[in-house]
């Protein structure tokens, strides 16, 4: 069994029956979110919630519903770990609990984590959480243990949209590279020049502002959440 | 807050603990005997200090039981790391300064090495403090080099007042009173003008009462009239070490209270 309740995949689903060759050997995981198509539905963040078992007050992914300054609309965004290739995680860690795999994805070693913390004050988008059971540090892995045997992230399986799409970064034939450069997608917080492998259509400047404190809650929050009768205490906390 | 109240304690006993081993050490390398022993309280606090200061940052892991995990899985990027590392070498060197010292003989060509090593890791030790601030990249108001060398002037200089009123000695000249007290009031300002966020938090509210109020007003104002007017040594000192803790404190909540750049 897995950390994540589930039955090792690879067994049961040869890997060609359940994936597209490509993400056999990928170099550079990566993906892009279509803002013009999300709905701000929540599927994704729940399919995490439910695939990862993230306790109540946390995410590792968050979908945020941020005013429109400039019209009295909303816009949806959905926040995950950028799984920067110049992560300022993976630098301030200071027992190595934070590693890059092979395949560029930025996880964690939960055995090597102690719980102090620095990786969650250095991420720029507040992707990194504690979790209060386990007492380590948590946060997107792009669903290694399904990407691994092909299966797309659950946030990406669960889009009813097809707003959220994985693939190969460095590959200029994946659809995920496709679909960034033909629609110019481009990387939340880019002047922090952690080069983010997570890449935003139709982004906009005054969401980074509007995002306040990114995937997790923060006091300042003004979005509202699925879980909003969790928000006083775990921000009080 | 992800750092809270120990992180605050720590970094304030880590630049006491700086000072008042720069302050054993200088004792223990003077010619005179009487003034050697003299440093060896001052080692002795140097060592209490950064044991207490350690222990609080212990208990602020989220797994206090895998503390040593920080001592044997190294990141050579990581501030944390260095700062473990150098905690461990500063106690060492401390407890065999301390020794050298408690002999009551002239140190020789190694133990004078071993003393000025001392000195080295205690501007170290007051040092690295700043570089985990700055590395907190999710922290704008943390990213600043100024507070490198103003954690480690208000430290050593908090440190040194200490452990010179505890032996009961003359406080610091005047002249190097006044120098440090403007350093860290020039690094201060600077940090404010620099960072425009921290700015907002030097004010008669919330959080700014702290840097009005704790870190100019009794760390900076209060010591400087005192040592104009020839007041009191022990509220002098008072003032210098509730100043150090004060400029922590208004870091660390002050900075956490601020939302993430855009």
């Amino acid at each position: 069994m897995g950390s994540s309740g589930f039955c090792d995949m690879s067994e049961l689903l040869p890997w060609e029956k359940v994936g597209p060759e490509y993400r056999k050997n990928l170099k550079q995981a990566g993906m892009v979110i279509d803002l013009n198509r999300c709905t701000g539905c929540h599927a994704c963040s729940v399919a995490c919630k439910t695939e990862h078992e993230t306790p109540l007050g946390d995410f590792r992914m968050r979908v945020r519903y941020l005013e429109r300054p400039d019209k009295p609309t909303i816009s949806f965004v959905p926040l995950i770990c950028m799984h920067c290739q110049d992560a300022p995680c993976l630098d301030a860690c200071p027992t190595s609990a934070v590693v890059r795999t092979d395949d560029g994805r930025v996880v964690i070693d939960e055995d090597r984590c102690c719980g102090n913390k620095a990786c969650v004050t250095a991420c720029p988008y507040g992707a990194i959480f504690i979790n209060d059971e386990t007492h380590k540090a948590e946060k997107c892995d792009f669903c290694g243990h399904r990407t691994e045997v092909g299966l797309d992230p659950a946030c990406a399986s669960a889009c009813p949209t097809d707003a959220i799409v994985f693939g190969d970064m460095a590959d200029p034939n994946d659809p995920v590279s496709q679909l960034a450069k033909g629609k110019q997608a481009k990387a939340f917080k880019e002047e922090s020049g952690t080069l983010p492998t997570v890449l935003y259509v139709d982004h906009e400047k005054w969401m980074e502002q509007a995002s306040n404190a990114g995937v997790q809650l923060s006091a300042n929050d003004r979005d509202v959440t699925y879980e909003q009768d969790n928000l006083d205490t775990k921000v009080s906390s | 807050m992800t750092w809270g109240v120990p992180v605050i304690l720590y970094f304030f006993l880590a630049g006491l603990a700086a000072g008042a081993s720069l302050h054993g050490v200088t004792r223990a390398l003077s010619e005179d005997a009487a003034s050697r022993k003299a440093g060896l309280g001052s080692l002795s606090l140097a060592v209490g200090l950064i044991a207490v200061g350690a222990g609080l940052l212990t208990l602020e892991l989220e797994r206090p039981s895998d503390v040593w995990m920080l001592i044997f899985h190294a990141n050579p990027h990581s501030a944390i790391s260095w700062g473990v590392r150098i905690i461990v070498a500063f106690v060492l060197c401390c407890f065999y300064c301390w020794s050298v010292v408690r002999g009551g003989v002239q140190p020789n060509r190694r133990e004078r090495v071993a003393l000025r090593a001392a000195q080295v890791l205690a501007v170290l030790l007051a040092s690295y403090p700043g570089i985990v601030l700055i590395q907190a990249e999710a922290i704008p108001m943390w990213s600043s080099w100024l507070l490198v060398p103003l954690l480690a002037v208000s430290g050593v200089h908090a440190g040194l007042v200490l452990s010179k009123w505890l032996a009961g000695e003359e406080p610091l000249e005047r002249r190097w009173e006044i120098g440090f007290i403007a350093v860290t009031l020039l690094m201060f300002v600077l940090l404010v003008l620099d960072r425009a966020d921290s700015a907002d938090l030097v004010r008669l509210d919330g959080i700014g009462l702290i840097a009005v109020i704790g870190v100019v007003g009794i760390g900076m104002l209060a010591p400087v009239i005192l040592i104009l007017m020839n007041g009191s040594r022990t509220l002098r000192a008072i003032c210098v070490v509730a100043g150090c803790l004060a400029l922590r404190a208004w870091l660390i909540f002050g900075g956490q209270t601020i939302a993430p750049a855009a």
